[in-house]
């Protein structure tokens, strides 16, 4: 049976099959990071992946085989998809982005059951502050290498991950915790 | 001291406190349920990782943008020595000829039958006591039943492609079973439905784009077209001409 490397070596010929089947095995993986990332939009999401499949291709004969291609590919997902949202504007104004947008939560207790996993939850996020929380809690990225995507500071990265973290607690709250004491007043409501 | 704040909180989820967060961690039950809770949560995250959805690419309109760029072979970057395939979008004019090609071997084919010649040039002796054989109406008695060569298969398939494609008009010009035969209303539908079937061709052979038998059947289908908008030309009054349909 042939081998992934061997695979790799024909799609950069060209061939056909292998590059079909190098995008049958990674599409999944390569498709869920860029539908965090973008969120809700799937037609932008499919757009976008559609991009990121292209500039695999297009990079594959530079692909050294240092790291799984998986690895390799979803590196690039990663980059091209925040690339095309920066062209979208969605992380233009990043900092005031997470500023406006997380502050305040309201709780909306008949929508909660809807929202029942993260990515769902996520999607209630400010575009940057989403791309902030994917990147590091989900995808393992640091603050540096975050800060260095997304042209921010590894500071700036932080504060954002904990304002997307506090949002995010209060939409699953029916998953994570028990309920909050009223009576308990925290030097920082956020309720 | 007072409670620890929400963001910080937040952060606690993969931090380590401070000794004095971390006494009032262990005296403040609120906060450090507040803690536990984002502790889930970064594990629910770190799960998220695995979580597929419904795919966003297919790779019927991937393979196509591939192609266009150069960077899947049938384009022209890969096609040199690559001459298995018979690419559709870029070569169009390639499949325009080869069916031209095909319409005219056909009329050759038929002038050498008239003249009592051989179909092809170059078939073997096995070939014409086919023909006899179809002739007479009956199967071809010496089609080999294995081939020594790719050229002799070509041969033979060619052969029985251009019969195919003869029988085919031939049946089409005198058999309309109870419709007018050769009609401008009957070669109009035909066109119509021949216009069907090349576009699903097109589409087979964007999936398969290196399969003989879809690239045989898109020839035979664009061959017809062809065949037929010529006939319909014909059957039209001189000075009426199509060009497409």
């Amino acid at each position: 049976m042939e081998n992934e490397k061997q695979t790799i070596q024909r799609a950069i010929q060209g061939d056909e099959a292998a590059m079909r089947s190098l995008w049958s095995r990674h599409a999944p993986h390569v498709d869920a990071v860029v539908r965090r990332l973008v969120g809700n939009d799937l037609d932008l999401a499919a757009d976008i992946a559609q991009e990121v499949w292209i500039q695999i291709f297009r990079a594959l004969p530079q692909y050294r085989g240092d790291s799984q291609f998986g690895t390799w590919a979803h590196r690039i997902a990663v980059n091209r998809t925040l690339n095309a949202l920066r062209k979208t504007r969605r992380l233009a104004k990043i900092e005031t982005d997470v500023e406006e947008d997380t502050a305040m939560v309201e709780p909306e207790p008949e929508r909660a059951l809807v929202m029942e996993t993260i990515q769902n939850a996520a999607t209630k996020l400010s575009p940057g502050a989403r791309a902030v929380f994917m990147l590091h809690d989900v995808e393992g990225y640091t603050h540096e290498e975050i800060a260095e995507r997304l042209g921010i500071t590894s500071g700036g990265s932080k504060s954002q991950l904990f304002k997307a973290r506090a949002k995010l607690r209060t939409l699953l709250a029916h998953l994570v915790d028990t309920p909050l004491r009223k009576d308990v007043k925290h030097v920082a409501p956020v309720f | 001291m007072s409670h620890l704040s929400f963001e910080r909180l937040a952060a606690l989820a993969d931090e380590q406190p401070t000794s004095e967060e971390n006494t009032h961690l262990t005296q403040c039950a609120d906060c450090a349920r507040e803690r536990e809770a984002h502790r889930s949560l970064l594990t629910m995250a770190g799960t998220e990782r695995d979580a597929l959805g419904l795919p966003l690419t297919r790779w019927d309109s991937l393979s196509a943008r591939l192609r266009e760029e150069g960077l899947m072979a049938g384009s022209g970057k890969h096609e040199a020595g690559r001459g298995s395939r018979l690419p559709l979008g870029a070569s169009h004019w390639m499949l325009q000829v080869a069916a031209a090609l095909l319409l005219v071997a056909g009329g050759v084919a038929l002038g050498r039958k008239s003249t009592g010649a051989t179909v092809l040039p170059g078939i073997t002796d096995g070939a014409r006591a086919g023909q006899s054989a179809n002739v007479r109406g009956g199967a071809p008695d010496s089609l080999p039943t294995t081939f020594a060569s790719l050229d002799e298969a070509t041969r033979w398939k060619n052969f029985y492609s251009e019969g195919y494609q003869r029988a085919l008009a031939f049946l089409a010009q005198n058999d309309s079973a109870g419709q007018p035969a050769g009609t401008p209303a009957v070669m109009k539908t035909r066109l119509a439905a021949l216009d069907k079937v090349t576009k699903m061709m097109q589409e087979a052979l964007s999936d398969a784009p290196s399969d003989p038998v879809i690239n045989d059947f898109y020839l035979n289908s664009f061959g017809q077209r062809e065949a037929t908008l010529r006939q319909l030309n014909n059957a039209l009054p001189q000075n009426v001409r199509l060009n497409s349909f």
